[in-house]
């Protein structure tokens, strides 16, 4: 005999299932968002760049494309980010009057300091790689590692992983687009973008030496 | 909503299911692993500029070329030279070492004096004066000749300024660690009329009979060598190795002749006999004895080998082109037997290869030293006129220790430890502890700078400027400058400079013979001529006036070609085993003591925890009831050490063989205790011929512990 008023007589079932399942189902919402939008906004803090790059306004007097800053040294190595004394080749003084020149100028020229850029493509110290190997051995672009920089006015935004100190360029913003899907190549750059491209180019020979892959090639 | 205990366990779920399908997690987990690494007390190496440098080598006599990679003004890592003569962009595991020896703990970093318990660190100033008042008081006492110096060599300009030094200071005791060209002068100077140094062309001969050399453990200039033995594997250039045990040599030769311990220049003579007979010609008055001594039959029973292999080791040699007999046992640093020499030598001429394109080559030592006659007052007159004391160091250690009061008051050690290198090692340290005042130059805490009363560290190998005179074997001798590639870390100072400045403190005529400001000053006017060239190259070549093809004939000056044969020391009944000792690449027996990186790589067949291994044929093990690994007391007429076994049907029966540079007590925790020392266990046997120590090994025993 059921009487609904009475107090020892617990919920229907079917209403105790249903709100578990809305429990269970808005806790699982509130999860998902918070680890697909709380989350990153915790975890990644924004550094400005010391200056305003113009690369576009750069490439365009620059007679090698990205090369004429970007080079790579007669024993091979590659320069990476120019430093200031080669900006200083065109910017002993002000060029082109405009508000970040100045501040180029004055905080750096003149006082023989380095510009503490924040690199996006910075790898751990455990990586080994070789740009003259990947650009003039395998004649890849600079974009299809690096993104289309060159045409850009200002520095992309710079993130920063405050656990790992890498730049969330590195794991890649876009986290769910996976290749198949028209994922960039320039848009990560773990170990796993670094073999998936390998893979596609049927170069997995990575030793020029053994002509065998293995893992003390790129981590010396 | 009242949430229950069902109710909580959903919003978990949830919560783990929602996080699940989310990056979280796996984010965390990659980002933590890299975290848990980043932490600040894990040593991340500074990055910077990379730069390379060149310099020369000077950790052994080899002078190889080094590029020396730095980042910012860190040395990082050394490697061979390329475009360097001598090695040809390779370099050995010593060598490779560099930064271990130039950032040791073990490094002598300002100058030491010895007080009651230890060593304490004083001022160059300090140092300098205390090492002045003591070269003062000795000279006022009349007796100059009581200061004595025991050096690397006498090639060199540091060297060459301790030596100027003691003998404008009034002393004939100076004294060189006898190298295997020192001792080839004397040698062919006594055999030929004539000073010469060979060196071999073996990049040019298409077969070589080496007399026990070690070719692949380091002889003469390692990495030549080895470049050479290398070339020969290409051309098919044989290689004839008599040695009596099977080493890497012996291994990698094409034929292993295994001879009776210290019977190859009996062989040599052996084959020399059958050439002779075989029609070679020859004026030299040495048919006779050949024909008389070393008959076939007598040559097989003395060195085991059958007369059919001796007869086709002439054939072989006669039939080739360009054969080059080589000799000097081991790493051929020390000197070598005159009767190996001359048997040799004996191969050689019939060979027709002296001054010969894969032949022997004979060079002369380039003096540059063009300094001004030294300056001598009478006190320094009386004092040369006493005479050196002894003839070698050894003697000399051997005079200390047999005298009550020794009869040098001061010794200044540059560029060698004696206290472990010498023989009879025990003996010498005591020696060394009687002489009142000892002063040591070495950059590192050895066995010699742990015993001396004052330390005026020298800088570091790749801190300073030095010449090296490179002839070890070499077609053409070399002259190479190391530079200094790093600054100098610690307070020390060039030995150079402390003479200079020891000379100009005592005035008079010991000042007045040193006309340098400083030790760099003084190394570039004495390079001048050269000075540009060996900045910009590293090396420049030694001139060797008057070497032509006619001049190829050698005339052995003794009637007598075999010269008496090494006596070992110890008593067969007694002493039934003999001990000689085996080199190796990965291990230093020079001034250097190995730095880790080497002592890692040592073969647990040699070094086994701490425990120095011997090998010995299984038979000799058995008969003594000793089996792998177990412990035994080795013991020889000059001392005894504790050993384990290691079975080796390579080492002939009846041999014990030990491993060269082990045994250290000083140079800290990664090298001291670990093995036995046989310099300990040997004693210096006189060659009968030019009274040089040419031991080879010792008789000894092994007992069970």
């Amino acid at each position: 005999m059921s009487d609904p008023l009475s107090p020892i007589n617990p919920k229907p079932k079917k209403s105790r299932t249903y709100s578990l399942v809305l429990i269970f189902l808005l806790s699982g919402g509130f999860f998902f968002l918070f680890g697909w939008v709380a989350f990153p906004e915790l975890l990644y803090h924004s550094r400005i760049q010391p200056i305003d790059f113009n690369h576009k306004i750069h490439a365009k007097i620059a007679d090698s494309g990205c090369e004429s800053c970007h080079f790579f040294r007669s024993d091979g190595s590659f320069s990476g980010i120019p430093g200031i004394a080669h900006c200083k080749t065109c910017h002993r003084k002000i060029v082109k009057q405009g508000k970040n020149e100045a501040v180029f100028i004055n905080d750096f020229i003149k006082k023989e300091v380095e510009i503490p850029w924040h690199v996006y493509s910075k790898q751990p110290d455990s990586v080994f790689f070789s740009h003259v190997a990947h650009v003039k051995t395998a004649r890849l672009e600079c974009d299809t590692c690096h993104g289309d920089i060159g045409q850009s006015t200002v520095p992309k935004k710079y993130e920063v992983n405050i656990l790992t100190g890498y730049s969330r360029d590195i794991w890649g913003r876009n986290l769910f687009k996976p290749a198949f899907l028209g994922k960039e190549k320039w848009e990560s750059m773990k170990m796993d973008d670094c073999a998936d491209c390998h893979h596609e180019k049927g170069h997995e020979a990575t030793s020029a030496q053994t002509q065998k892959e293995a893992c003390f090639v790129c981590h010396k | 909503m009242k949430i229950g205990r069902r109710g909580f366990l959903s919003l978990g779920l949830g919560a783990s299911a929602g996080l699940t399908l989310s990056p979280l997690p796996w984010k965390l987990l990659d980002d933590l692993s890299i975290w848990t690494q980043n932490w600040p007390w894990v040593p991340i190496p500074k990055d910077g500029k990379e730069t390379y440098q060149q310099s020369v080598c000077t950790l052994c006599p080899g002078g190889c070329g080094i590029t020396v990679r730095k980042i910012d003004e860190r040395v990082v890592a050394v490697a061979g030279r390329e475009d360097f003569p001598i090695n040809q962009g390779r370099l050995c595991p010593l060598g490779l070492s560099g930064p271990q020896l130039l950032y040791t703990p073990v490094r002598v970093m300002s100058p030491m004096l010895k007080v009651d318990k230890g060593y304490r660190q004083i001022s160059w100033e300090r140092a300098m004066s205390l090492l002045t008042s003591k070269l003062r008081d000795l000279r006022a006492d009349g007796q100059p000749e009581k200061l004595a110096c025991l050096a690397d060599s006498d090639q060199g300009t540091t060297p060459g300024l301790l030596k100027r030094f003691l003998t404008a200071f009034g002393s004939p005791n100076f004294f060189q660690t006898v190298s295997a060209d020192d001792a080839w002068e004397v040698l062919t100077e006594k055999l030929s009329g004539a000073q010469f140094i060979p060196g071999y062309d073996l990049e040019e001969t298409d077969y070589v009979m080496s007399l026990g050399c070690g070719l692949v453990e380091g002889w003469g200039s390692p990495l030549r060598t080895m470049r050479a033995h290398s070339l020969w594997k290409e051309r098919g250039t044989q290689l004839v190795q008599i040695e009596s045990r099977l080493s890497g040599t012996s291994a990698a030769a094409d034929r292993w002749i295994a001879v009776k311990p210290g019977t190859e220049a009996d062989l040599a003579l052996g084959i020399c006999r059958v050439l002779v007979e075989n029609g070679i010609e020859n004026s030299q008055p040495f048919r006779e004895i050949l024909r008389s001594r070393y008959a076939t039959e007598q040559v097989a029973k003395k060195t085991g080998v059958s007369p059919s292999i001796i007869e086709s080791l002439a054939d072989d040699f006669k039939h080739a082109k360009r054969p080059l007999a080589l000799c000097g046992g081991g790493q051929g640093r020390s000197p070598v037997a005159s009767r190996e020499f001359i048997a040799a030598t004996v191969l050689n001429i019939l060979a027709g290869n002296i001054d010969q394109p894969g032949g022997v080559y004979r060079n002369k030592k380039y003096d540059y030293l063009k300094w001004p006659q030294t300056e001598l007052d009478t006190r320094a007159r009386n004092g040369l006129k006493q005479g050196r004391l002894n003839a070698s160091p050894e003697d000399l250690f051997q005079t200390i220790a047999d005298s009550q009061t020794s009869p040098i008051e001061m010794l200044l050690v540059s560029g060698v430890n004696p206290c472990y290198s010498c023989l009879d090692t025990e003996n010498v340290i005591q020696a060394v502890q009687k002489i009142p005042f000892v002063v040591s130059f070495s950059s590192y805490w050895d066995e010699t700078a742990v015993n001396a009363d004052l330390v005026l560290p020298n800088h570091s190998h790749l801190e300073r400027y030095q010449d090296v005179a490179v002839y070890g074997g070499l077609t053409e001798p070399k002259m190479g400058l190391s530079v200094p590639v790093s600054r100098q870390l610690f307070d020390t100072s060039y030995t150079g400079d402390v003479v200079l400045g020891a000379a100009k403190t005592l005035g008079g005529t010991i000042s007045n013979s040193f006309p340098w400001k400083n030790y760099e000053t003084c190394l570039k006017s004495t390079l001048s001529g050269q000075w540009q060239a060996l900045l910009k190259q590293g090396f420049i070549s030694l001139p060797q006036p008057g070497r032509t093809p006619d001049k190829g004939s050698l005339r052995l000056r003794l009637p007598k070609i075999d010269a008496k044969e090494i006596q070992l020391e110890g008593n067969i009944k007694e002493y039934p085993l003999i001990l000689i000792s085996k080199s190796s690449m990965r291990l230093s027996s020079g001034a250097a003591g190995s730095p880790p990186f080497m002592i890692k790589a040592v073969e647990d067949t040699v070094l086994k925890k701490n425990m120095g291994l011997v090998d010995i044929h299984p038979q000799t093990a058995g008969k003594m009831g000793l089996g792998e690994d177990e412990t035994a007391l080795l013991t020889t007429p000059r001392g005894a050490a504790e050993v384990m076994i290691h079975l080796d049907e390579g080492t002939m029966p009846g041999m014990v063989v030990i491993s060269q540079g082990l045994g250290h007590t000083a140079y800290g925790a990664y090298l001291a205790d670990k093995g036995v020392n046989f310099n300990q266990l040997m004693g210096p046997v006189k060659d009968p011929l030019t009274g040089q120590n040419t031991a080879w090994g010792i008789n000894a025993k092994l007992s069970k512990v």
